[in-house]
């Protein structure tokens, strides 16, 4: 019973929201309202809706990372699209469409197009844009079928007078039925017009209306524009306003937003309707009416194919001039890709464990994908432009590599990211994974077979596949096992940090006597023994120091020591990346019984029993599970540690 | 890796500023320009002049250096920094906070030096911007006209730039024939004077062929080609006057690098120790900075190092004499009297310098080593090739050659060593192209014309 309460509550509550400030009164009393909330054309109401959501700005100067991805200039965050990742640029590039347009720039008559790969997310932001104006009140003439804006009604010859006494510019004409009500129901006084509130609704198709592509043998306008009803022929003259049926998509999402799907699979004559409807404001009338005011955001998107098609015809130039044409290509940002997948997961019903690094593979493999190879990044460039798309720093031979996003991004063009493999094939991967598996657990490995049969089934060019195929068997594999041997080894070490820190304190203690010309005391002999040059300088190479820049380096380092020392300091060599990695790789060359253990599956004596159930915790709590962890470990000992 | 702000910029390069100043040192103030990698290739292929006339060695420069930096054969440079004033650097926007801070430092080393060292005093850095500015002006409305265009400026250009390092003393900067020959003029009533009072049975000297000119071996071929070739067009001269201005302007570099590199490497050094002392610099970032510092002061053999031998000098001469001893050096010397004066025995011996040469069948021996006494050789050897040393001057010392308008050339090394045969070649046909008669070569008692065969094809 509670429940059935709750949900009364509930209906009731909202019942009541609706119904309480709904405005019913003539023009003269809508008056009032507009004083205190002036009226809003539909680019501006669109507009207000996304910037009411706020914004966050990204400042490269605060965030020296933003200033890796996006560079010098300031990044706009819009809330209202924050369920969106990875495509900041062409999010800017609408939300500067309405600004302008609300502001009654060029953009106002010109369409908003969406073009882009499946699955890029063109859909999903149209989406957005129809939940932002569902349940938007706006004040309307009763009963109009177009729920025209109470001002229109003004006669053109009042109308300077009264936008100089309103401060306001009044653009809109009232449609063919409300002119004819206006005479006959309202004895030509346009101030006895009633006005009252109406609601957007996708549902209605008020103010929110998709159109879907018309079939090419019946491209008939009335889907657009409505049409007149023939049973009433009879009863009117064939230009009275009570033959009209105003209810085609432009009538219908009149103050709102038309959507075409798949605009161009449309013949061209139909395009000039959409055309006219944007660029003059005017939509034709069914029967023998003037043309009809229409104010609406028109939104359309297709694919490339169609776009490139129809951009290649001379004959549609006119048509592409009023074209606001956004490219939305996929992600190139493999965190933000990821993110794409968190939300995946978190719609679906699935409460599997996806272990460590499952997303961030996949995450690798499709941004990767789409990403076009740089000449400047040469071998080794796939991973590498990557990294750099991602904001990552690449350290290459001791320094990092000096190439930013935005020059790599100049050189690749318009085309990168336009191309590769879908978010979607990723999804239905994942959700095949989740399916398939008995452990209740996903991971990289399992994965990769997964998108690697799935391959060769998505419509694409040959060469292209064996690419992306050649990305997930070598490529991006060869950097996963990488990883995942330092992530093994990590576990198996025990106190990895402070063996590191001896290993570090062994080179200082060689390098002070090298400096000294004195020796160094074995710990465990306690013999004398000479400084290892050798041992030193596989060090400093790895942070791109040799000859005699190596020993200036490792005096002044021993220098450096004695100078902190004085002062209470420790010298630390996490602090300097290119050192700490060139310490944990020496590290982990060093360490000899880690293939035994991991390796030897059947013979393990019991201290190696205990150290591989060490390792197992140790992963575990790093976000393995039991299940995982184990698999893991078996699979890199397959590839790894090999004699 | 840009892990820096425009604002912690700021906050680091007044520090670095402060610092350096409270250790006395005098430089005009900084602006620091931040650079792509790109806009740092093109300035380098500029010489560092943020405007300069085109020409198509600059271009070739550029793609060189662009191709070696994407093949990773070299890096760019850290620094940049310009002798005006105010004194432009540049920062590479991709560096990291740390190697900004190192130019930072190692720049108000060069700035204090451009200020103060003597070779610097005529440079008028305050106009140096405006001039190349102009000088770019002039020489793209010579492109731009009609009736001179590309093809002829860039003929004057290249015959130009192929001797216009090779000048006596840059701090002159116009022939004055008049001059010269009063003072030939002076010289022969003098010697006049005393055939009379000493009557001692000699001749009479001879009046002197005033018209004969250059009254005096003349060491600046551009100029005296600009004043002495009499139907050079307006254009033409100025172009040569423009290269000449351009040479002259970078001549004082060349004969400070070490001394000017070694002051700067030895600054950024202190500051950046002061930095990590008592400013809070991160530990990460000194590990960085000793790394990167050691690269600079590398020293592999068979390869002089500026940075490292002008910091050994410097270090050793404030170890010796105080802190004072080595303003003074900064001030009053260039690199060669700087090494003749501090580079001493001792510094040669720990720095374990030594002289090579190539042999016959091109293997490289080594021919002194720093032991007994040997270390004055490679000293001297040393002085002989820093500086303008290196580069050779031609004297002009006929006009009119064989009465025929031939000019006739005396080049005299110090050290008797001989021009490269093929450099030599191309780079008499390019003055021959300018003068426009035949060059004769004096070398010793020889006097030979030098030139390439005349062939229609060109």
């Amino acid at each position: 019973m509670a429940l059935r309460d709750d949900v009364q509550k509930i209906i009731d509550r909202e019942r009541k929201k609706e119904h309480m400030e709904i405005f019913d009164g003539t023009f003269l009393d809508y008056l009032d309202i507009i004083k205190k909330t002036p009226p809003k054309l539909a680019h501006q109401r669109l507009h207000d809706v996304i910037m009411e959501e706020g914004v966050s700005v990204l400042d490269p100067e605060k965030d020296p990372l933003i200033k890796k991805i996006h560079g010098h200039k300031k990044i706009k965050e819009y809330n209202f699209f924050s369920s969106m990742y990875g495509i900041q640029r062409p999010l800017q590039d609408i939300v500067d469409y309405f600004r302008n347009a609300s502001r009654r720039g060029e953009e106002m008559k010109q369409v908003l197009y969406l073009v882009g790969p499946v699955g890029a997310g063109k859909s999903t932001i149209v989406n957005l844009l129809k939940r932002g104006l569902e349940g938007q009140w706006i004040y309307s003439i009763a009963g109009c079928p177009m729920h025209e804006e109470p001002l229109n009604s003004i006669p053109q010859e009042m109308r300077i007078k009264m936008e100089n006494k309103l401060g306001m510019r009044i653009e809109g004409e009232l449609c063919p039925i409300c002119r004819g009500r206006l005479n006959s129901d309202w004895g030509g006084k346009f101030e006895n017009i009633p006005v009252t509130m109406t609601q957007f609704s996708r549902g209605d198709r008020r103010g929110i209306v998709e159109v879907a592509p018309v079939d090419p043998n019946n491209q008939d306008t009335s889907v657009l524009i409505g049409q007149v009803d023939i049973s009433k022929i009879d009863r009117y003259p064939e230009d009275d306003y009570r033959v009209l049926s105003l209810n085609g998509a432009f009538n219908r999402g009149n103050r709102g937003l038309v959507e075409f799907i798949e605009i161009f699979k449309n013949e061209v004559e139909y395009l000039h309707e959409i055309i006219t409807a944007t660029q003059e404001k005017r939509i034709k009338s069914p029967g023998k009416n003037a043309m009809i005011y229409f104010d609406g955001v028109i939104v359309a998107h297709s694919n490339e194919a169609e776009w490139n098609k129809f951009h290649s015809e001379m004959t549609n130039e006119a048509i592409l001039d009023r074209i606001v044409k956004i490219e939305v290509p996929y992600c190139t940002m493999t965190s933000e890709e990821e993110k794409i997948y968190e939300k995946y997961l978190r719609t679906t019903d699935f409460d599997h464990h996806v272990s460590p690094h499952t997303l961030e593979f996949l995450g690798r493999f499709s941004v990767s994908s789409r990403l076009l190879p740089s000449e400047k990044l040469g071998e080794g460039g796939v991973i590498a432009k990557r990294k750099i798309y991602n904001g990552e720093e690449i350290i290459e031979k001791g320094d990092t590599k000096r190439i930013t996003k935005q020059e790599l991004q100049e050189d690749a063009g318009p085309r990168e990211g336009m191309e590769g493999i879908s978010t979607r094939l990723i999804f239905k991967a994942i959700s095949d994974a989740m399916a398939e598996t008995e452990t209740g657990c996903i991971d990289p490995i399992q994965l990769r077979e997964i998108v690697l049969q799935k391959l060769p089934k998505i419509m694409a060019k040959e060469d292209r596949i064996k690419h992306w195929k050649a990305l997930l068997k070598d490529t991006l594999f060869k950097e996963f096992l990488k990883e995942l041997e330092k992530e093994v080894t990590k576990a198996f070490v025990s106190a990895f940090d402070e063996q590191a820190d001896s290993l570090f304190h062994n080179y200082l203690d060689h390098a002070e006597a090298w400096v000294n010309k004195t020796k160094v005391k074995d710990i465990t002999t306690n013999e004398d023994l000479d400084p290892d040059e050798k041992f030193m300088s596989s060090i400093e190479e790895q942070i791109g120091l040799t000859g005699s820049a190596a020993e200036g380096f490792r005096g002044d380092v021993v220098a450096f020591m004695f100078s902190l020392a004085k002062r209470n300091k420790e010298l630390k060599w996490k602090v300097y990346a290119p050192l700490k990695e060139a310490i944990e790789n020496k590290l982990m060359a060093s360490v000899k019984d880690i293939s035994r253990v991991v390796t030897q599956a059947k013979s393990r004596s019991d201290r190696e029993k205990h150290k591989y159930s060490e390792m197992i915790e140790r992963m575990i709590e790093n976000g393995y599970c039991v299940e995982c962890a184990n698999k893991i470990i078996q699979f890199a000992s397959n590839h790894l540690w090999r004699e | 890796m840009a892990d820096w702000s425009i604002k912690e910029l700021d906050k680091w390069s007044k520090l670095i500023e402060k610092i350096a100043r409270d250790k006395g040192l005098d430089f005009y103030d900084i602006e620091y320009e931040i650079y792509s990698h790109r806009d740092m290739l093109n300035a380098m292929s500029y010489i560092g002049i943020p405007i300069h006339y085109p020409h198509w060695s600059f271009g070739k420069a550029f793609e060189i250096q662009e191709m070696y930096y994407y093949y990773g054969l070299t890096g760019l440079p850290y620094e940049m920094v310009i002798n005006t004033n105010p004194a432009i650097a540049y920062l590479m926007k991709d560096n990291s906070l740390l190697l900004q801070l190192l130019v930072m430092a190692h720049v108000s080393g060069h700035d204090d030096f451009f200020k103060n060292n003597v070779t610097f005093a005529h440079t008028r850095p305050e106009l140096v911007l405006e001039t190349f500015k102009n000088h770019a002006k002039r020489i793209r409305a010579y492109i731009d006209d009609p009736s001179i265009g590309e093809d002829k400026v860039e003929k004057i250009l290249d015959a130009a730039h192929s001797i216009s390092h090779n000048m006596g003393d840059y701090r002159r900067d116009r022939l004055d024939p008049e001059a010269d020959k009063e003072r030939l003029q002076r010289e022969y009533f003098r010697s006049v004077d005393d055939w009379r009072i000493f009557a001692d049975g000699k001749k009479k000297p001879e009046e002197p062929e005033y018209n004969r000119l250059p009254n005096f071996p003349e060491p600046n071929l551009l100029l005296f080609i600009r004043d002495n070739k009499h139907d050079l067009e307006n254009w033409e001269k100025d172009i040569l006057t423009i290269v000449d201005r351009q040479s002259r302007y970078l001549m004082p570099q060349v004969e400070t690098k070490i001394t000017n590199e070694g002051w700067a490497s030895f600054w950024h050094l202190n500051i950046m120790k002061e930095l990590e002392n008592y400013h809070e610099l991160p530990q990460g970032m000194y590990l960085e900075f000793l790394k990167h510092h050691n690269r600079v002061i590398a020293h592999p053999k068979g390869r002089l190092n500026p940075y490292y031998l002008g910091l050994r000098v410097f270090q050793d001469i404030e170890e010796r004499f105080g802190r004072d001893e080595i303003f003074l050096a900064r001030e009053s010397m260039r690199d060669i009297s700087f090494l003749g004066q501090y580079l001493t025995k001792e510094l040669i011996y720990s720095m374990d310098m030594f002289s090579y040469g190539l042999q016959k069948d091109s293997s490289v021996r080594i021919e002194k080593i720093a032991e007994e006494d040997e270390w004055k050789e490679i000293k001297k050897i040393l002085l002989q090739t820093i500086g303008r040393n290196s580069i050779p001057v031609p004297y002009i010392i006929d006009r009119n050659f064989k009465n025929n308008g031939y000019l006739l050339v005396d080049f005299k090394d110090p050290f008797k060593r001989e021009l490269e045969p093929g450099y030599q070649l191309r780079t008499v046909a390019y003055i021959e192209k300018l003068w426009g008669k035949d060059i004769y070569w004096k070398e010793g008692n020889t006097i030979e014309h030098i030139g390439m065969e005349k062939t229609d094809s060109g």
